[in-house]
């Protein structure tokens, strides 16, 4: 069952969340989840009808642990819901754990957590990919209905459902509210759902979706997503960014062009897109985000909330001493880049250059979507590697994860992961690119995909 | 980068590194700022930044009175408050 056929069909909420319940220890040996104490919603007029719900680490709910996977947030219980936390609520939703991730979403495979690794349960030597990586490995592995909620910056939705092969959906910067996510990067963070199936995905952002007072940035859109996916693909223009499949292992881009070809005998037309900007965008993306984290990650600092010590002497030297304490090694040099190219000498060169190159990278896209109506590519340029292999990885190795969905992510455009095959025996992603605000065509592409596809056997954990 | 460079940077992000700490930081900047350096092939010029992806309009709420966290919630989440006020280091050197 689906968490779409849930939501309308007759279930018995005791039996089903007993069935649940016997499932989070196995989620919980796997890296996956930090359970909650909850009760089940049983608000009969929501449009939820009680469907499980977990949030990323980085999503606050009211009176849970909420840690973004940092041991300086650690005991950490925000006294308020994020705006995304209260829709569920209001909408009959149950939220029963929150998703491991890389501290404050740095990282590309869930390597980088304080608390635990998240394991692929297609292979459990292998990661999940990250940030988002336990919710898309809950995903893979809960064969119950449910919908996650994950965060994206650069790729942390689409990338950890590719490795997964579960559906990762990155809604357009500003469609969902930001207020209550323990923040990455103020214009690169996006909330989005991580589901099995594209329906699913849809409805998880029919809920969590519209504008919000207390997120300047969102914008009003009055669009029911899980209606529009059902109209078929005739007529519909696909591009195929041949730099995406250059960079791609071979054999990826060869499964990904098989979904391409299912995609034409529904009806849609192909043509090859040239975008020139494709190589520039990771290095711009990791001077924007840590510049913009550099400033987010100020307020941890032993006052207020999470970690703190005894506040006596100077300032400086307390805040200094807690922060060295607190955060992890990928925060430390994030902070210390993003400190450094906002330096003056130093920011016209980086920082300025790298919103500069943004431009250029958003201007190729919008050319890309004037000819065509979606994009399609591989999510990642290779299926989930093994958690050893990541850890010896050097940092830029590590970010290159996130080379295909990096550009994207930085022109703050929609996407969607769909599952579209195999290769090593891994799941292997179709992502599927939109234009600002064109949710609807990405998720009536990849829905139909999926139709077409047939059902996905998952490992059993 | 030049000397001191890194203990300037720790200073102002204000994080306490160890000797060990340091010595990775400064190699694997080094490695990211070099990497970093294809961007100067890029011509940039007469391109406006872009601060963000879409074009924001600032749309104020309504200026009436709503709820916020009481006193007890406010301090949940620290043992270091006294009389109402959150209790902090010193400011001065």
């Amino acid at each position: 069952m689906s968490a779409s056929e849930f939501v309308t069909g007759e279930v018995d909420l005791e039996k089903f969340h007993k069935k649940l319940e016997k499932r989070i220890d196995g989620l919980v040996e796997l890296g996956l989840i930090r359970p909650i104490d909850y009760e089940y919603s049983d608000k009969k007029d929501g449009k939820l009808n009680g469907l499980p719900f977990t949030l990323k680490d980085s999503i606050c709910s009211k009176n849970d642990p909420t840690y973004a996977g940092s041991k300086i947030l650690e005991g950490y219980k925000p006294p308020f819901d994020a705006t995304v936390t209260k829709k569920i609520k209001d909408s009959g939703g149950t939220i029963f754990a929150k998703t491991h991730q890389d501290e404050f979403a740095f990282g590309t495979a869930s390597t980088n957590c304080a608390f635990t690794t998240p394991k692929n349960p297609w292979d459990k030597e292998r990661c999940c990919g990250g940030s988002s990586g336990g919710a898309a490995g809950l995903s893979a592995a809960l064969d119950l209905p449910h919908i996650n909620l994950g965060e994206s910056t650069g790729g942390s939705i689409s990338e950890p459902a590719s490795f997964t092969g579960v559906v990762g959906l990155t809604p357009t910067y500003g469609l969902v509210s930001r207020y209550g996510l323990i923040s990455f990067a103020n214009s690169l963070d996006k909330i989005g759902p991580i589901s099995r199936k594209v329906e699913d995905a849809a409805l998880g952002l029919d809920i969590i979706s519209g504008k919000d007072f207390k997120d300047q940035t969102t914008v009003k859109k009055e669009t029911n997503y899980r209606k529009s996916i059902s109209e078929d693909l005739s007529g519909m223009k696909i591009g195929l960014p041949t730099s995406y499949f250059d960079i791609a292992q071979d054999e990826v881009s060869e499964v990904v062009m098989n979904a391409v070809d299912d995609m034409r005998s529904l009806g849609a037309e192909t043509e090859e897109i040239e975008l020139e900007m494709t190589e520039a965008a990771l290095p711009a993306y990791y001077i924007i985000a840590p510049a913009e984290a550099s400033t987010n990650l100020a307020k941890y600092c032993g006052m207020r909330y999470g970690m703190e010590g005894e506040p006596d002497g100077n300032f400086r030297n307390y805040f200094s001493k807690i922060r060295g304490k607190g955060f992890g090694e990928e925060v430390k040099r994030r902070i210390m880049l993003g400190t450094f190219t906002r330096m003056a000498g130093y920011r016209d060169k980086y920082y300025l250059k790298a919103l500069k190159v943004r431009k250029k990278i958003i201007n190729d896209f919008k050319r890309a979507f004037k000819k065509v109506d979606v994009l399609a590519a591989p999510t990642a340029p290779m299926v989930a590697p093994k958690i050893e292999e990541v850890e010896e990885m050097a940092p830029v190795e590590q970010y290159k994860l996130d080379k295909l969905t990096a550009p994207i992510n930085l022109a703050g455009m929609p996407q969607l992961s769909v599952p579209c095959g195999f290769h090593k025996k891994m799941p292997v992603g179709l992502h599927i690119l939109g234009d600002h605000f064109q949710e609807e065509d990405i998720l009536r592409a990849g829905h139909n995909y999926e139709k077409r596809r047939g059902k996905i056997d998952y490992p059993e954990a | 980068m030049k000397n001191n460079e890194l203990e300037r940077i720790a200073s102002a992000a204000c994080i306490d590194l160890t000797e060990n700490e340091k010595k990775g930081l400064e190699e694997d900047m080094e490695n990211i700022l070099d990497w970093f350096s294809q961007l100067d092939k890029i011509d940039t010029k007469d391109v406006e930044p872009a601060f963000h992806p879409i074009d924001i309009k600032n749309e104020m709420r309504e200026d009436v009175v709503e709820e916020c966290l009481d006193n007890e919630d406010v301090f949940l989440n620290t043992e270091n408050y006294e009389d109402g006020f959150f209790k902090g280091p010193s400011i001065g050197d």
